[in-house]
């Protein structure tokens, strides 16, 4: 009885939350991305995920917004390189340390920095990120040992690293991992539509689109005034 | 195999010169603000910029380089690692990124019809 009680509040707090507008509403995807796994036997799921590793070389300067493992391999000395990685604004990032073979004690480095930093600027800005600048980087010659997973708090993160010796190298994993309330965001396109909720957090937020482009906002509430709730929505074309 | 860990140590550059001459720094100022009209959105914490001086076609730098309201605010704090690239390369990468994510999933679909089509 005391459990069917329960169960009977737990569902009435939730209808009540939703009636409140405190459930994230999940917005699709375009045409399921994982959909079509749903038709697959367990065996075929399983075959499937040890093929579908995408695998490439990464280039001293480099991008990449696709999840698999890249490895870099100096033919010669390369001392400043840099890689962006970049999800969907609904996405972090994850970089697992696979294979490092690089001489710290050489002056090489290898450092991964939660978020884009471009001429000494950053973003997020110091001031809308939770951490301070120099908890920013992960430099896996300090924290090798101990970390070598690395996840983003938003859709970019980036690493830099320098190698002296030509067949140096290393190799990671870079995977996605969903972020239902996406705070700060860089967007990859020109276009499209996005909706940031910031629920129930006294935090900066942002979104930003490094081409030209003109927004349009198309739902903005603000405050939380009343039981109105605060909903920003906004519409970018090139 | 990696030595023993050491703390990495890395060019201070200072404000290292932008990659080309033509590009314009975006005005800077506290907080965010917008661009000038071809170079997108800038982000940062209340730092001021210089021009670029580089040649074009020099490609990515790299640099030390803050902006003057975070050095005021640090003091003799090392500068953070970044690297200099114009928005414009900047975009060039993103495009190349996002037609190779859709190559990926195109071979990815691939191999998922071939499997089901056994």
């Amino acid at each position: 009885m005391a459990s069917a009680f329960r169960l009977q509040c737990h569902c009435i707090l939730i209808f009540l939350a939703a009636l409140k507008g405190e459930t994230r509403y999940l917005e699709a995807k375009g045409a399921g991305e994982d959909e079509p796994f749903l038709l697959l036997s367990a065996d075929l799921k399983r075959e499937l995920a040890g093929r579908q590793l995408y695998h490439r070389a990464l280039r001293c300067i480099d991008m990449l917004s696709v999840e698999g493992q890249f490895t870099f391999t100096a033919e010669q000395p390369q001392l400043h390189c840099a890689a962006f990685f970049i999800g969907d604004p609904e996405e972090l990032i994850t970089l697992d340390y696979d294979f490092v073979n690089i001489d710290c004690q050489g002056g090489d480095f290898l450092k991964v920095f939660d978020g884009w930093i471009l001429k000494g600027e950053k973003f997020p800005s110091s001031l809308d990120h939770p951490l301070p600048t120099s908890e920013r980087y992960i430099d896996f010659c300090e924290s090798g040992n101990i970390r070598r997973s690395f996840r983003s708090s938003q859709n970019v993160a980036m690493i830099f690293f320098r190698i002296h010796e030509p067949g140096n190298g290393f190799t990671f994993t870079i995977k996605k991992n969903a972020n239902l309330f996406p705070c700060n965001v860089i967007s990859q396109t020109p276009t499209g539509r996005f909706t940031m909720v910031i629920p129930h957090q006294h935090r900066n937020c942002s979104f930003s689109i490094i081409y030209p482009v003109v927004i349009k906002i198309s739902d903005l509430i603000l405050g939380h005034l009343n039981s109105l709730h605060l909903k920003v929505s906004c519409l970018f074309v090139s | 195999a990696r030595g023993a860990a050491r703390p990495a140590r890395f060019p201070r550059t200072g404000l290292a010169a932008g990659p080309c001459a033509g590009a314009r720094n975006p005005r800077r100022g506290g907080g965010r603000r917008w661009g000038s009209p071809g170079e997108g959105a800038r982000w940062g914490g209340g730092s001021r910029g210089e021009r670029s001086r580089g040649r074009c076609g020099e490609g990515a730098r790299w640099g030390g380089g803050r902006g003057s309201g975070e050095r005021s605010r640090a003091g003799r704090e090392e500068p953070p690692l970044s690297i200099d690239l114009t928005f414009h390369l900047l975009r060039h990468m993103l495009d190349v990124a996002r037609a190779q994510s859709q190559r990926a999933q195109a071979e990815q679909n691939r191999l998922i019809f071939d499997s089901v089509g056994k």
